[in-house]
């Protein structure tokens, strides 16, 4: 399933506004079907319960709407990444779009990266210094090329007419406004 | 190729990876809730040490502004406002003194890492108890403020200087050009 650059705006923006607005959990329930890796899932999920967990035993259990919100961003940047067609980008903002279809385009490596660091951490010795420096050596780089990328001149009309509206379009669109509402209405 | 943009693009995303890093370790120990000495100092771990890169990356005029004030605002989009008067305060008096000594160096990143992690420590400190409010574990007193102190100081220190080796190994290595 591939949508158009504005409809994937639309839909992230409407999850940003419920979760900003609201307790933040009915629109990170939502985001929770549309992720394809299950590591991830199964990642989350152990996060979410032990902060309830640390939550319920210090007795602060009304702060649970943070450790929702925080992780709503991160499934939201995974939504942009899979779903987003990356040619739509260049064809709505030109040139100036290849950034950021560059930017969304980096998920699958950053987390081949962050396996590789982990699997090879025991050989680092748990060192500060050796296990951050592919770490941020590998930011630096996507840095540099986020700018080289920027600087990128493109020839020809990339701007189209008219954007097709096709039917899973739709149906995000109205996944992201029901989310919208429930949050508003439940009240959890 | 339009300088402010390349100041603007660098900052934004340096301040967002360090938000990245620091959301993982704060919503995955929930660490602002136990109590607000915690969240300080996981903050100025990995987090730290990103930015202090940043600053050391970007080198022109006023990159520890733009930094503080994206981050400010990444912070408070995530509610979590009390660490926000802290992070504009320090940076801009980062960006005052490094008007003097420059952005890239030795005693530059020491001094961006110190007084980063003692501003930023002791309000985030101060706000976080108020945001608690009389939940908190622990009282804010003058006292505690001046043990905890010299800690942030030898933290920051520490965090500015294995981050300056990493960005020597970069130079070294060729990975940055200029």
């Amino acid at each position: 399933m591939r949508v158009n650059f504005v409809t994937g705006i639309f839909f992230v923006s409407a999850l940003t506004a419920a979760g900003i607005l609201t307790t933040a959990v009915i629109p990170f329930l939502a985001t929770i079907p549309l992720i394809r890796r299950k590591i991830i899932i199964i990642v989350e999920i152990a996060i979410i319960s032990i902060s309830l967990l640390i939550l319920y035993y210090t007795s602060r259990f009304y702060f649970y709407p943070y450790s929702f919100r925080g992780l709503l961003y991160v499934n939201l940047y995974f939504i942009a990444s899979e779903y987003i067609d990356k040619a739509s980008i260049v064809d709505v903002l030109g040139e100036a779009g290849v950034p950021i279809a560059v930017a969304l385009s980096y998920y699958p490596y950053l987390t081949s990266i962050v396996r590789d660091v982990v699997f090879y951490s025991r050989a680092r010795k748990k060192n500060v210094f050796r296990v951050t420096l592919p770490i941020i050596v590998q930011l630096v780089k996507s840095v540099q090329d986020i700018w080289i990328t920027y600087n990128l001149k493109l020839f020809g009309n990339f701007r189209k007419d008219k954007i097709k509206i096709t039917s899973s379009e739709i149906v995000l669109l109205l996944y992201g406004f029901a989310t919208l509402c429930l949050s508003f209405l439940l009240k959890v | 190729m339009k300088k402010w943009v390349r100041t603007l693009l660098f900052s934004a995303i340096f301040s967002v990876a360090a938000f990245a890093v620091d959301a993982g370790f704060t919503v995955g120990l929930s660490s602002y809730a136990i109590s607000p000495i915690l969240d300080p100092f996981l903050e100025f771990t990995i987090p730290l040490m990103i930015i202090v890169i940043g600053f050391n990356v970007i080198n022109s005029r006023p990159a520890a502004l733009e930094i503080a004030l994206i981050s400010a605002l990444v912070y408070a989009a995530s509610s979590l406002l009390f660490l926000v008067p802290g992070i504009i305060i320090s940076g801009v008096i980062i960006e005052g003194f490094c008007f003097l000594i420059g952005y890239r160096g030795l005693k530059a990143s020491l001094a961006q890492g110190g007084t980063f992690a003692v501003i930023n420590g002791i309000l985030s400190f101060v706000f976080g108890a108020l945001f608690l409010g009389a939940h908190s574990i622990i009282r804010v007193t003058p006292t505690l403020i001046l043990i905890l102190t010299p800690a942030f100081l030898v933290e920051g220190i520490v965090i500015g200087s294995i981050s300056w080796k990493i960005f020597n190994y970069m130079m070294k290595s060729g990975i940055i050009k200029s």
